[in-house]
């Protein structure tokens, strides 16, 4: 039985080695073959576009059949949500395929790391080139914050989409039953989510917030920052040493922990937008885009009640953070030019204005000068959405977390502090102490 | 043994079982080997996303695992859930997968029931947990406060995430184990039972010398295979907690991934996922040979 | 009187544990057939008028359709391809005790799922340039038979290893073959371990999304990829989520109540046996 036994594994071995050695040369024969033929096969062009789950490809798939007539080009939109977005890209990329032709991307968190990779095409060439690029693009047009947003280290690596940023949605109901004025500062934002606390008798918390470790700095920065810090100072030190980074924890975690919603340490923007729309809290603070979650009668009993405001200045002033998604060209790309017809058109003036119509926030200025889209902000909160975001972009600091290659690390070190100071298991003292040891770590690595 | 017949089988048994069990052989190293070579060789290196470039570093990559607090935090994490939620669904396995081999009527709507939640994909499991789970919205706490007891945070508090983890896992894999079981239960012969009714063996002892031992070889079958997805820990905790609150919930599959693909870290997260699989390999052996020496 | 105290205490434990089991599930069923302003609210809404909008929806602004087909293709094939590699493997690995084998076809599933994307992702990319549907369905059906078969292998070798030996070496002497021995005398006998081995490995493949993240495209990605684009930024569409985990959850109930049949016949044989 043994010597069986012996046998038989001695023979499948040697076997399964012939027959592996054999089909790893086999592969390489398939790549050379197909390496040729692929150049050769270009009759009608298709391109991929990666797209996140997000208002703006919401809003564009529509009008993707208009562009398929018009250029003959065919569209393979491909839409997955935000995380796995970000890993079938840099899966695609860091492979080098060609599979993917343009994605949706995230400068502010990405971009670093993907520029230095090489990931992203230059556009600043497609741009300049008049034959490929007529005048009525406009691209002076653009916004100089999202479109500078776009360029890292000098080169251009996408076009800008959308803008959002972090603002006050708020119950003007309550704030007028309970006598609230809008607050003027952080301090009155802390104030105001008392009053609610206990004129409603805890029936009703203050305000709902960011806590999930990775997605807080989005959310917190502008705290940050209107304690009139930058995340470096002139020297490209950390500035989580400053006493205005203690004070701005502090109140970012004494709103969350004791005038926000029980657990807001595991929050995200969905459990804050379910929240605010079922009305259990009087204020929500998250992306300019939850508007759309907030105002859907299928999702919100607090429709018609809803005031937008910016999150108020600070000691150092008011600088709210800005963020813009952008489309970039793969630098992998087998059609590039069609690739750049599709970016042209997408972020055209024409389109951007179409998009804008359908509550997308415009990165060009003349989208925000149009009469048509103007006459479209109706109703009131929309209206205080439209002014909101129009001071989010001519203040902004785009700067969502302190830039380093290792983005999300540097994030999540800055969120899991906060969130112990939410638990109360670290002082603010001690958590900006800590981030400013952890980030520190992270950049070095 | 010594049939002449039988001796003459033996040598096409050779053949036979060679034949049989090759395909598998091919297949698992054509699909493994690849990937687990490439992860050894990027543990080795300092990856930059988009290089090609390669800059050996040695072992430094597994060093900085020794020195990283959170490593162990999700080593910890890992160990915690693999062993509570091991012993529960196997209990809970063994007791559900013998009273689903009793014909009774009901049995197989019964069945096909609590098997409903080893079905459903974990991106409904993860969401709808976190739906019922909600501190303020949530259905879970509704019901305390029916029963007049204090509301939960359940995922949000570190004290309490892994034992809402532990419950969810519970719910969800116990009826995959005593799928299992029973199927073993299934295949029992009846003249062990027959013979300790006949000997006046109460239900307490059939269970304790007869059921059990006959059904061992099933229940380590099921038990390795839980064990192997157990000790990586993944879709729950990625789609709920991402590790949070605080670390307190970070398994080293989910850690592995983060320094991989959110951190871009290639190296550290391929030198953290051969750690798990050395952990898993490990777990295995000792499970099969505890299966050995008992069989 | 004591056949019915003991039926009494058996329904009591099964109506306990209905509900524990399938609690959360009707949950969720009946969130599938509410607008989401009921399913966030609180108090839990019991009583509300149903809708089927989310239902329609699904297949109205995606091609869920196509949807549910790739999840049927992927899983059918990768269940049934892990069934002809692992089940003649099981049984030489139990007659021949070939332990050592058995934990190598282990270690395709000890290994983290996320340490085969990127490898797999450049094979596939350096194989199908073009990339062709008929090749990204082959790459994701052997990916995902490495799930299914070393579940497959030692689901089956338990099963086999309770068959007693001398059942077949009677059978030897009547001249059986080895191979006449796993057809006609070992696989019969081991029919409850095949459902149950198929019921299985079709869940865990039907579930398993992170494979197809990496190596479908829009044209070939399956349910479970899809289930997670209900909620983004803007967007949380809780109704459709659930309604979408409920349609993913139908095929593998319907396959497991079918496999009720092989199990019970699995009990015959076993009679035959005994």
């Amino acid at each position: 039985m043994n010597n069986t036994k012996r046998t038989i594994s001695l023979v499948s071995t040697i076997t399964i080695m012939v027959l592996l050695m054999a089909l790893v040369s086999g592969c390489g024969q398939v790549t050379q073959a197909s390496l040729n033929g692929g150049k050769t096969n270009k009759q009608s062009e298709t391109i991929t576009v990666l797209a996140e789950k997000h208002p703006w490809t919401t809003a564009i798939q529509p009008y993707i059949p208009e562009f398929e007539k018009q250029t003959g080009i065919k569209v393979n939109l491909m839409i997955l949500s935000e995380q796995q977005q970000r890993d079938k890209s840099l899966m695609t990329l860091q492979a080098k395929s060609p599979d993917i032709d343009v994605f949706m991307s995230l400068k502010s968190l990405e971009g670093l790391a993907y520029e230095k990779a090489g990931f992203y095409e230059d556009l600043d060439k497609y741009i300049r080139d008049a034959k490929l690029t007529p005048a009525d693009y406009k691209v002076n047009d653009f916004m100089k914050g999202p479109f500078d947003g776009e360029r890292i280290e000098g080169k251009l690596v996408g076009i800008p989409i959308i803008v959002e940023g972090p603002v006050v949605f708020y119950r003007k109901d309550l704030f007028a039953q309970y006598n609230i004025p809008i607050p003027k500062t952080l301090n009155d934002l802390v104030r105001a989510a008392q009053t609610v606390e206990q004129k409603s008798k805890g029936r009703i918390y203050g305000v709902a917030l960011r806590g999930l470790a990775p997605a807080v700095s989005y959310t917190f920065g502008t705290f940050f920052h209107n304690m009139g810090l930058e995340w470096f100072d002139s020297n490209g030190n950390l500035n989580f040493n400053k006493p205005g980074a203690v004070k701005a924890i502090d109140t970012y975690c004494t709103l969350a922990a004791k005038y926000g919603p029980p657990g807001a340490v595991n929050n995200n923007f969905y459990q804050s937008s379910s929240l605010f729309a079922q009305g259990k809290v009087a204020m929500e603070i998250d992306a300019s885009n939850e508007l759309a979650s907030i105002t859907d009668p299928n999702n919100s009993k607090v429709i018609g009640k809803i005031g937008v405001f910016p999150i108020p200045a600070g000691p150092g002033g008011n600088h709210p953070t800005v963020l813009q998604w952008g489309i970039s060209m793969s630098a992998y790309s087998q059609h590039k030019d069609a690739a750049w017809e599709f970016i042209r058109w997408a972020t055209s003036p024409d389109m951007q204005l179409k998009l804008a119509l359908k509550g997308i926030a415009s990165p060009r200025s003349s989208t925000w000068e149009n009469t048509q889209f103007k006459a479209s902000l109706r109703d009131a909160t929309k209206k205080e959405w439209a002014k909101t975001l129009e001071f989010i972009m001519k203040n902004g600091n785009p700067e969502v977390g302190p830039p380093a290659i290792k983005e999300a690390a540097v994030r999540q070190v800055i969120g899991n502090n906060i969130d112990k100071v939410m638990l109360g298991s670290e002082t603010p003292q001690q958590a900006a102490d800590a981030i400013q040891q952890g980030v520190t770590e992270v950049i070095k690595q | 043994m010594h049939h002449p017949r039988l001796r003459k089988a033996k040598s096409n048994d050779l053949i036979a079982a060679f034949l049989m069990v090759s395909p598998a052989i091919v297949f698992t190293l054509a699909m493994i080997i690849f990937p687990i070579g490439y992860a050894l060789f990027l543990s080795l290196t300092k990856w930059v996303p988009g290089s090609s470039v390669t800059q050996f570093v040695g072992l430094s990559n597994f060093r900085r695992m020794l020195g990283d607090h959170v490593f162990w935090l999700s080593f910890r994490v890992t160990m915690i859930l693999f062993i509570a939620c091991l012993l529960l669904e196997t209990i809970i396995g063994i007791y559900l997968g013998i009273l689903l081999s009793k014909d009774l009527p009901g049995q197989k709507v019964l069945q096909a029931v609590i098997l409903i939640p080893s079905i459903i994909a974990s991106v409904a499991i993860g969401m709808m947990w976190i739906q019922i789970l909600d501190p303020t919205l949530g259905f879970a706490n509704y019901l305390l406060s029916i029963g007049g007891l204090k509301p939960l945070a359940w995922l949000a508090n570190p004290g309490t995430v892994l034992q809402s983890l532990i419950i969810i896992d519970v719910w969800q894999w116990s009826p995959f184990m005593a799928l299992i079981i029973t199927g073993g239960m299934r295949t029992l012969p009846s003249e062990p039972f027959e013979a300790a009714l006949i000997d006046g063996a109460n239900k307490w002892q059939i269970f304790r010398f007869v059921t059990l031992p006959l059904l061992r070889p099933v229940i380590m079958v099921a038990i390795l295979l839980r064990s192997v997805d157990l000790v990586r820990f993944f879709d729950t905790v990625y789609i709920m907690t991402q590790g949070g609150p605080n670390n307190a919930s970070m398994t080293l599959n989910v850690y592995s991934y983060l320094q991989g693909f959110n951190y871009m870290d290639m190296s550290y997260g391929s030198a953290i996922m051969l750690f798990l699989l050395l952990l898993v390999i490990l777990i295995s052996l000792v499970i099969t040979k505890l299966r050995r020496r008992m069989s | 009187m004591q056949n019915k105290r003991y039926y009494v205490g058996a329904y009591v434990q099964y109506i306990i544990l209905a509900l524990a089991f399938l609690g959360p599930v009707l949950w969720m069923v009946s969130s599938s057939f509410k607008n989401n302003v009921d399913i966030t609210a609180y108090p839990p809404v019991i009583l509300f008028k149903p809708t089927l909008n989310n239902y329609l929806n699904l297949f109205r602004v995606y091609p869920f359709g196509q949807y549910i087909l790739n999840s049927f293709i992927i899983t059918g094939f990768s269940t049934l391809l892990g069934l002809i590699l692992g089940v003649p493997a099981a049984y030489a690995i139990a007659r021949f005790r070939l332990n050592s084998i058995a934990l190598l076809s282990l270690l395709a599933r000890m290994a983290p799922g996320v340490l085969f994307l990127i490898p797999w992702y450049i094979i596939s990319t350096s194989l199908h340039i073009s990339s062709n549907d008929f090749a990204d369905y082959l790459s994701l059906i052997l990916a995902h038979c490495v799930i299914t078969m070393p579940l497959v292998v030692w689901l089956m070798i338990s099963y086999f290893e309770s068959i007693p030996i001398d059942t077949e070496e009677s059978a030897v002497i009547d001249g059986c073959s080895r191979w006449g021995l796993f057809f006609r005398i070992a696989l019969p006998l081991s029919l409850p371990g095949l459902a149950v081995s198929t019921v299985l490995s079709f869940i865990f493949s039907w579930n398993y999304f992170l494979f197809a993240l990496a190596l479908a495209n829009n044209a070939t990605m399956p349910l479970t990829v899809i289930a997670f684009n209900f909620i983004g930024e803007g967007s949380a569409d809780w109704g459709g989520l659930m309604a979408a985990s409920t349609i993913i959850s139908l095929p593998a109930l319907i396959l497991t109540i079918f496999a009720q049949k092989l199990l019970i016949k699995g009990l015959t044989a076993g009679a035959i046996k005994g």
